[in-house]
C-alpha cells in the first residue's frame, strides 16, 4: 500500500522580509515631551526564568552599596548587570512558602509556577477544581490598566504545547501561566511574536479607510452587544462550573468592550517604527527572547502598557540551549546533584538569559521619560520562583528589581532578608508605588523592608 | 420552535430512557452500611506483617502512611488510594522484590477481602455519570469548526493563546478558560472568517517567507557528509527524486491565496566536483516536483528560483537534488556519468575553470580508480560500473576540495575523490502571492449560499441554516431574529446582500452558543431527571460524537439523526459510529488523541542534540510523526485490534524511514505498509516517535522510557518521587559502573524501588533504541536489554518486552478505555466511573479488542450520555476572586 501525503507541520526558522508597520499613536504615546511636569507613571514588569539558577552563580557577597559578585562555577550570573548595578536590587531572603510540598507530595514545579505571582498553595489537581489565586500583575492591571490601552501584557518564550500531565498530576495551566485573572482563570501568555506584533502595533488594518474601519467597529461594538444579551439570557439557565465558565466569557466580553471604547477615544499618528515586524516563533532562542523583549520595551515607551509578564519558559522546561553549545535540556541540568559539570552548565544558561535581560533594561534606560527615564519609573522584577531547583527549594530565591519605581526605590544594593520573607510582601510594595491599594496577596504579611536606603 | 420544550422532545426521552436504563437501573443513594467484617483479621494483619515498616506514620514510603487505616470503613473512605494499594499488591510491585515475599494464603486473604469489600460498596453506590464542565471550543476544534461550517481552512486559531491541559488533554472543560485576549481574538477572527468565506482570502499581500535547515550544515561540518552519517547510501542507491535525500529541505506552508509563489533555492557549500554536469535543483509542492533549475560551477550562493502557481491552503513544500549522483566523472561509478571533459587537477591548488579540482589521490601513478558500488555504502549494491582511470594528468591531493576524505568502496588504500555528497539546501524562500485568485472557495459558496440572494427571504434562510450547524441543534425563531438584527444593520446602512450575511456569520462565530458545548440542565421538575442523573438531549449527544470522534460540529446527517431521535437507540447510536469511524476526519482524531496520548505533539518542539544524532533531520521528524499517524488512522480505518498498538508487526515507512529501520526494500519517498517481522521492533514502542519522544534531548532514560508505557500503555503512572529524595550517592557507585549497575543502586535503596522497580525494566527493554529510536548495540559498553518484571516474568530484548505487554493485554485495554474516556468526556475520571469503565472493557473484550468496539462503547456509556444534575440556583456562586477584586476597588 502507499500513502502519499502531507507532511505535518515543522518548527523552522520563519523570518519574513522587513516589514514597516504603521503605529496607531495614543495621546499617552508622548509621555516624555509633553507631560514632563506630571508625575510619570510607574510600570511593572514581571520578568520569571524557570528551573532556579546556581545560586553560588547568583547571590553576591556582602551587603549595601559595596557588594561584591562571587562565583564558583562560572562568571557570576549578575556580571551581565553590571551596566546597570546602579539601577539594581539585589533581593536575598525572599522565599515563596506556598510552593512547597505542604503534604501535596511531589510536583515543586508545578507548584513554583502556579504560586510565583499569586502567593496561593496551588490545588493539587489536573484540572477539575482547579484553584490558586490572582496573581499580583493582575491585581496591577485592575488598578492602573484602565489609564492604556491594554491593562497588562502576557507574554511567554516556550512556544511548545503542552503534552501529557506537566508535573505530578497538576493540570498544565499552573507551569502554563503565571498571570491568574482569578482563582480559577489562568490567563496564558502570548507566545508568538507575530500575534503580539499584530495585537500591540497592528491591530487595525491601516490599509482600510478611515470610514470602513469605523463601520468595522461599530459593528463589533453591536455584536458584543448580542453577545452580552446571550450570555445574559443563558445565565440563569446554568449551574456549577457551567456558571463560572459562562462568567469568565462574560468578563473578557466586557473588557474587550472597554477596550473598544478607549480606542474610540484615541488620537492617531501614524509612524514607522524601527522594527521588523516578526513573522513567526525564530529558531534561536536567544532571537525569540529578545523578540518578545523588544515588544515589550516597545509597549512601555509607548505607553501601551504599565503591566507585563514575561515568562521565559515554563516551570520545569525542558528546552535544549544548542546555541550556546549546551544539548542537553534545562530540567534535567537543574538537578545536578551538585556535579560540577551540570552546575557550570546551569550558570551558563542563567547568564545567558540575564544577557538577554540586560538589553532590555538598557532599552528602557536609554529612553528618556519625564524628569528622568523609563527604567527610573519602572520596577522590573527577575527571578526564579526556585533557587536550588536540584533540591527543589522554594526559599532564598534569585530576585532582582530594575528601576526606582516612584523615586523611592534606592537601587544600587544588596538586601539580605535574615528572616524568610514572602515574595509577595514584595509585591505589596511594588503595588504600592503603583499606586495600587491592595490588603493581601496571597500569603503577604505586609510590605517588604528596606527597599529604600534608610 | 423551541426544541427543548417540544412534547415530543420529552416523550422521546422518557421512552429511550425506559428503554435502556435496565442495565443503568437508577437507586436511590443508600447510606453505605457498615463494612463487612474481618478487616482487622485479612487486611490489617497483613499491612502490619507485610507493609507498615516502610509505610507508617514516620516512614511514609511513596507518601503512603498504612497504619492511619484502622477500619475497613477506610476503604470506601479512601477508595482512589485503596485501589492503588490492592493494585499494587497484586501485580507483586509491593512489597518490592528485596523484601520477603508475603505469605500467599495471607496475601490471598487480603486482596480477596478488599475486592469483595469494594465489589460491595460499588453495587451500594448510586450510578453517577458526573458532570462535564461547559467546554469552549480549544484551537483544534475552532480550526474545524469554522472549516467544516464555512469552508474556511486557513486555521484562524493558530494565532489564539494556547490551550491549558488536564489530564493530559487539551478538550478539559475546566481548564480551558477564557482571557481577554482570547476575546479578541474571537472577534477578530469572526471577522476575518465571515470574510473569507463570503469574499475570499482577507490578508494577500506579498509576503517572503524564509526557511532555513535546523541549525544544521555549517562549513566544514562532517554531518554534511552524508555518506558518514547515512550510512545506507551510496552513490548508485539512493532517493533519485531526491526527497528523502538528507541534503532536501522540508517545509510547511500555508499558502494565502491561489497565486503564483516564487520558490528561490540557495544551496549551500557544498562542491560538484569540476568536469560535472550542472546540478538539478528541483522544487517539489506535495511531493510532486513543480520546477527545476539547474547549477553550474560552484554551488555556494549559487540562487535558483522557479515561480509556480499554487492553490490556497497549506502545502509541503521541498527543494532537493534529484539524480544527484549523476552527471558526475565516469570515476565515481554512478549513472549516467557526466559526458563533459574532466579538467586536469592541480596539485595543491585551485581547479581549472571548470570549477574546483576534481581527484585527488595521495599516493603518485596514475592508477585507475575502482568505482562506487557492489559492496557499496549500503551494502545493497547492484553493480558499479567498471572503473575508469581519470583524464588527466598528474593527480594530487586537492586540499582546497575537503578535509574530510572520501574513498570509494573497494578502492585500493589512498583513493581519495572530491566529495560527492557535501551539497545541501541553505535557505527556501517562498514569495506571494502575485496574481491571487480573490474569490471564495466553491466550498464556502456551497455551503453558505444555500439560496439565491434575489429570492425573498433567502437572507434568513441562509442564516437559519448556518446558526443551526454553528450552534449543533435546531435554533429558535427568536435566535434567528437576534442574528438577522445585525443583518439589518448592514441593510439599513444600504450595505449589500454578502454584507450582511457576514454580519450574521460574525456575529454567531462569537455567540457562547458558537464557543461553547453548554449542556444544559433540565429544569427542575423535568421528569428526565433521574436520581439526580439526566440524559443528554439529542444534540448535546451529537455534538458530544462529533467532537470527540472529528474534534469539530455535528455534519448534516448526525444532526439529522439528532432530529430524528436514533441516537437515542443504540442501533442508531452505532450506525453513526460506524459511519463516522469511515470518515476522514478521523484523521483530527489520530492528530488530536493520538497527539496527546503518545505525546508526539512533544517531537514538534523536540530538539535532538543534532552532534550526537545526526540523522534527525527535518525530514525524519515529519516521517517518524507520519508514520505513528498512518499505523494509528490504519487500525480504525481497517477496524483492527486495539492490541496492534502494542505488537503489531507492521508499520507504515518511506525509503528514509525504511533505512532506518533496516528495511532496505522500501524505495522513495512514498509510505506503504512494510513487514517488521525481520526486525527487533513491535507496535508503538518499535516506533521512531515514541522513542524519541521518551528521551531526552540528548541521551535516553529508562525512567522516563518505563514512566511513559507506564503511565500511557498501562494507566499505572508511578506517583511522582516523594519530596526531598536525597540523591543517589554518587561516591558508592563505581566510576566505571554501567547504566544497569548505577539504576539497580537506585533500586536498591528502598525509597526508591517501589517506583523504579516497575520503570527501570520496562526501560532496559527498550535500551537498544537510542535517543532518536535508532538502533544501536553499545552505548559505550554492550546493552544488556535484559530485565525481570516485579511479577517476577522475564524478558530479553523489546521484542520480548512487548510479548509481556500483549500478555497483559487487559490492562492495556483498559489503559485505552480510560485515556480515550477522558478524552471523549473532557473530564478525568473519577471513582464512580469505574463501573462504566469495567463495562467498556468487558465489551472491548467481547468485540475482540476492535477499535470500533471501543468507540462504540464509550458512546454507549453511561458518563457519555448522561450527566449529573445540579440545581441551578446553589453552587453558583461567583468567582471568588473577582468579587475579591471589586471589593478592593472599592477601599
Amino acid at each position: 500500500m502507499t500513502v502519499n501525503g502531507k507532511h505535518l507541520s515543522r518548527r523552522t526558522l520563519l523570518r519574513g522580509m522587513g516589514v514597516t508597520v504603521a503605529l496607531p499613536m495614543l495621546d499617552a504615546m508622548i509621555p516624555a515631551f509633553v507631560r514632563a511636569a506630571t508625575k510619570p507613571a510607574v510600570r511593572a514588569a514581571f520578568v520569571y526564568v524557570p528551573n532556579g539558577m546556581t545560586m553560588a552563580d547568583w547571590t553576591p557577597k556582602g551587603v549595601g552599596r559595596n557588594y561584591e559578585l562571587t562565583s564558583t562555577y562560572g562568571d557570576p550570573i549578575l556580571k551581565h548587570f553590571q551596566p546597570y548595578r546602579e539601577d539594581m536590587l539585589v533581593l536575598t531572603g525572599l522565599m515563596d512558602h506556598n510552593g512547597n510540598a505542604l503534604g501535596d507530595g511531589g510536583g515543586d514545579h508545578a507548584r513554583a509556577g502556579g504560586s510565583f505571582l499569586t502567593g496561593v498553595h496551588p490545588a493539587h489537581t489536573s484540572g477539575k477544581d482547579i484553584h490558586v489565586g490572582i496573581s499580583v500583575d493582575q491585581v496591577a492591571a485592575k488598578g492602573v490598566g484602565s489609564q492604556t490601552r491594554f491593562a497588562s501584557i502576557e507574554l511567554g518564550c516556550e512556544d511548545s504545547r503542552t503534552v501529557g500531565n506537566c508535573d505530578s498530576g497538576y493540570s498544565c495551566a499552573y507551569t502554563n501561566s503565571l498571570s491568574w485573572t482569578g482563582p480559577s482563570t489562568p490567563n496564558p501568555p502570548e507566545t508568538n511574536p507575530r500575534a503580539v506584533f499584530t495585537r500591540l502595533f497592528g491591530g487595525e488594518d491601516i490599509t482600510l479607510s478611515p470610514e470602513v474601519r469605523a463601520k468595522r467597529l461599530a459593528d463589533r461594538k453591536s455584536i458584543l452587544d448580542m453577545v452580552n444579551a446571550d450570555i445574559h439570557q443563558l445565565m440563569p439557565t446554568l449551574g456549577g462550573t457551567d456558571k463560572r465558565k459562562m462568567d469568565e466569557y462574560l468578563t473578557a466580553v466586557r473588557e474587550v468592550e472597554t477596550r473598544i471604547q478607549n480606542a474610540e477615544k484615541e488620537k492617531r499618528l501614524e509612524v514607522t517604527p524601527d522594527f521588523e515586524a516578526p513573522t513567526g516563533v525564530p529558531y534561536e532562542y536567544g532571537a525569540y527572547v529578545k523578540t518578545m523583549l523588544d515588544m515589550a520595551a516597545l509597549a512601555f515607551q509607548c505607553d501601551l502598557t504599565r503591566v507585563i509578564t514575561i515568562v521565559y519558559g515554563r516551570e520545569g522546561s525542558l528546552r535544549t540551549y544548542n546555541e550556546i553549545g549546551i544539548p542537553d535540556g534545562h530540567h534535567p541540568i537543574s538537578h545536578h546533584g551538585n556535579r560540577p559539570e551540570l552546575l557550570s552548565k546551569l550558570t551558563q544558561i542563567n547568564s545567558f538569559h540575564a544577557q538577554l535581560f540586560s538589553q532590555f533594561v538598557g532599552k528602557l534606560k536609554a529612553t528618556p521619560d519625564g524628569d528622568g527615564t523609563l527604567l527610573d519609573h519602572s520596577m522590573l522584577l527577575y527571578g526564579s520562583g526556585l533557587s536550588d531547583s536540584n533540591r527543589h527549594l522554594h526559599e532564598n530565591l534569585p530576585i532582582a528589581l530594575f528601576g526606582k519605581g516612584d523615586g523611592s526605590i534606592a537601587t544600587g544594593r544588596h538586601v539580605i532578608y535574615d528572616k524568610p520573607t514572602p515574595m509577595t510582601n514584595l509585591y505589596l510594595s511594588m503595588l504600592d508605588k503603583m499606586n495600587v491599594r491592595a490588603e493581601a496577596i496571597g500569603d503577604s504579611t505586609g510590605k517588604v523592608e528596606q527597599l529604600s536606603e534608610v | 420552535m423551541n426544541f427543548r420544550t417540544s412534547p415530543l422532545f420529552v416523550v422521546l426521552a422518557v421512552v429511550a430512557f425506559a428503554a435502556e436504563s435496565g442495565t443503568q437501573t437508577v437507586r436511590k443513594p443508600v447510606a453505605p452500611p457498615s463494612p463487612a467484617p474481618g478487616f482487622a483479621t485479612s487486611v490489617k494483619s497483613f499491612l502490619s506483617d507485610n507493609c507498615y515498616s516502610c509505610h507508617n506514620d514516620k516512614t511514609t514510603s511513596g507518601n503512603l502512611d498504612l497504619t492511619q487505616f484502622t477500619t475497613g470503613a477506610s476503604v470506601g473512605q479512601n477508595r482512589a488510594r485503596w485501589e492503588l494499594i490492592l493494585h499494587r499488591i497484586k501485580a507483586g510491585e509491593m512489597p518490592p522484590a528485596f523484601m520477603p515475599r508475603p505469605e500467599e494464603a495471607a496475601l490471598a486473604k487480603a486482596t480477596q477481602w478488599l475486592e469483595g469489600e469494594m465489589a460491595r460498596l460499588d453495587k451500594l453506590a448510586p450510578p453517577d455519570p458526573g458532570r462535564v464542565t461547559a467546554r469552549r471550543l480549544n484551537r483544534a476544534e475552532y480550526n474545524n469548526t469554522v472549516n467544516d461550517l464555512l469552508g474556511v481552512d486557513y486555521k484562524p486559531a493558530d494565532d489564539f493563546p494556547q490551550d491549558d491541559a488536564g489530564y493530559g488533554f487539551d478538550n478539559n472543560g475546566d481548564v480551558l478558560s477564557i482571557s481577554l485576549v482570547q476575546m479578541e481574538k474571537y472577534l477578530a477572527a469572526a471577522e476575518t472568517v465571515a470574510r473569507t468565506a463570503v469574499y475570499g482570502p482577507q490578508s494577500v499581500k506579498p509576503m517572503m517567507a524564509r526557511f532555513q535547515p535546523v541549525g544544521r550544515r555549517r562549513p566544514g561540518d562532517p554531518d554534511n557528509l552524508f555518506f558518514n552519517t547515512h550510512p545506507w547510501l551510496s552513490m548508485t542507491d539512493y532517493d533519485e527524486t531526491g526527497l528523502s535525500m538528507p541534503n532536501a529541505l522540508h517545509v510547511t506552508y500555508r499558502f494565502p491565496a491561489t497565486g503564483d509563489y516564487v520558490l528561490r533555492a540557495t544551496p549551500d557549500n557544498g562542491n560538484r566536483p569540476a568536469g560535472s554536469e550542472a546540478l538539478e535543483i528541483g522544487f517539489f509542492i506535495d511531493g510532486k516536483l513543480v520546477g527545476s533549475k539547474f547549477a553550474d560551477g560552484s554551488l555556494e550562493a549559487n540562487t535558483q528560483e522557479v515561480k509556480v502557481r499554487v492553490t490556497e491552503g497549506e502545502h509541503w513544500v521541498a527543494v532537493g537534488f534529484p539524480r544527484q549522483f549523476e552527471g558526475l566523472p565516469a570515476v565515481y561509478g554512478s549513472k549516467n556519468p557526466s559526458k563533459r571533459p574532466v579538467p586536469p587537477a592541480r596539485g595543491g591548488g585551485r581547479g581549472g575553470s571548470g570549477g574546483r579540482g576534481v581527484i585527488g589521490f595521495s599516493g603518485a601513478g596514475g592508477r585507475g580508480i575502482l568505482a562506487a558500488g557492489g559492496a557499496g555504502f549500503s551494502g545493497r549494491g547492484r553493480g558499479g560500473a567498471a572503473g575508469a582511470a581519470p583524464a588527466g594528468g598528474q593527480p594530487a591531493v586537492n586540499a582546497d576540495i575537503q578535509t574530510v576524505e572520501f574513498s570509494p568502496p573497494g578502492a585500493p588504500p589512498g583513493v581519495r575523490l572530491a566529495r560527492p555528497d557535501n551539497m545541501g539546501v541553505q535557505s527556501l524562500e517562498i514569495g506571494g502571492p502575485q496574481n491571487p485568485e480573490i474569490h471564495p472557495s466553491d466550498e464556502s459558496l456551497r455551503k453558505i449560499f444555500i439560496c439565491k440572494a434575489d429570492v425573498p427571504g433567502c437572507d434568513r434562510r441562509i442564516v437559519a441554516h448556518l446558526a443551526r450547524l454553528a450552534f449543533r441543534r435546531p435554533v429558535t425563531t427568536q435566535e434567528t431574529d437576534t442574528l438577522m438584527a445585525q443583518a439589518a444593520r448592514a441593510k439599513a446602512r444600504g450595505d449589500s446582500f454578502n454584507e450582511q450575511i457576514v454580519l450574521a456569520i460574525e456575529a454567531m462565530l462569537v455567540s457562547p452558543k458558537f464557543l461553547f458545548r453548554i449542556e444544559q440542565d433540565p429544569g427542575p421538575k423535568n421528569q428526565t431527571v433521574t436520581a439526580g442523573n439526566y440524559r443528554l438531549n439529542d444534540y448535546e449527544l451529537a455534538s458530544r460524537l462529533s467532537y470527540f470522534m472529528w474534534s469539530s460540529m455535528p455534519d448534516d446527517e448526525l444532526l439529522h439523526a439528532a432530529d430524528q431521535g436514533l441516537l437515542r437507540q443504540t442501533a442508531g447510536l452505532n450506525a453513526q459510529v460506524r459511519r463516522m469511524l469511515k470518515d476522514p476526519k478521523m484523521d483530527r482524531f489520530v492528530e488530536n488523541f493520538g497527539g496527546q496520548w503518545l505525546q508526539i505533539r512533544e517531537l514538534e518542539s523536540h530538539k535532538p542534540d543534532f552532534y550526537k544524532y545526526p540523522l534527525f533531520d527535518e525530514y525524519l521528524r515529519m516521517s517518524m510523526v507520519k508514520e505513528t499517524q498512518l499505523f494509528f488512522g490504519n487500525i480504525i480505518r481497517e477496524d483492527r485490534t486495539i492490541m496492534d498498538f502494542i505488537d503489531a508487526d507492521y508499520t507504515f515507512v518511506n525509503e528514509y524511514l525504511g533505512q532506518y529501520y533496516g528495511l532496505r526494500d522500501v524505495k522513495g519517498p512514498d509510505f506503504r505498509k512494510a513487514s517488521l517481522a525481520s526486525t527487533n521492533r513491535r507496535g508503538l514502542l518499535g516506533q521512531a516517535s515514541v522513542l524519541t519522544a521518551s528521551s531526552y534531548p540528548n541521551r535516553t532514560s529508562v525512567v522516563l522510557r518505563g514512566k511513559w508505557v507506564l503511565e500511557n500503555l498501562l494507566n499505572a503512572p508511578p506517583p511522582p518521587p516523594p519530596p526531598n529524595v536525597p540523591n543517589l550517592d554518587d561516591a558508592k557507585i563505581a566510576a566505571d559502573a554501567t547504566l544497569r549497575e548505577r539504576m539497580d543502586a537506585h533500586r536498591n535503596n528502598a525509597i526508591c524501588a517501589s517506583c523504579h522497580s516497575r520503570m527501570d525494566p520496562i526501560g532496559f527493554g527498550l535500551e537498544n533504541f537510542d535517543a532518536v529510536g535508532n538502533w544501536r548495540e553499545k552505548d559505550g559498553k554492550t546493552i544488556d536489554a535484559s530485565g525481570t518484571l516485579p511479577d517476577g516474568r522475564t524478558f530479553h530484548g523489546p521484542v520480548e518486552l512487548t510479548r509481556l505487554l500483549r500478555e497483559d493485554g487487559d490492562a492495556f485495554a483498559r489503559c485505552l478505555a480510560e485515556k480515550m474516556t477522558i478524552y471523549a468526556l473532557g473530564r478525568g475520571l473519577e471513582p464512580y466511573d469505574k463501573p462504566a469503565i469495567d463495562k467498556m472493557v468487558a465489551g472491548l473484550k467481547t468485540g475482540q479488542y476492535r477499535f470500533s468496539s471501543l468507540v462504540t462503547e464509550i458512546a454507549d456509556s453511561m458518563p457519555f450520555q448522561m450527566r449529573k444534575a445540579v440545581p441551578v440556583t446553589a453552587a453558583s456562586t461567583k468567582d471568588a476572586g473577582q468579587t475579591m477584586i471589586k471589593e478592593r476597588k472599592k477601599s
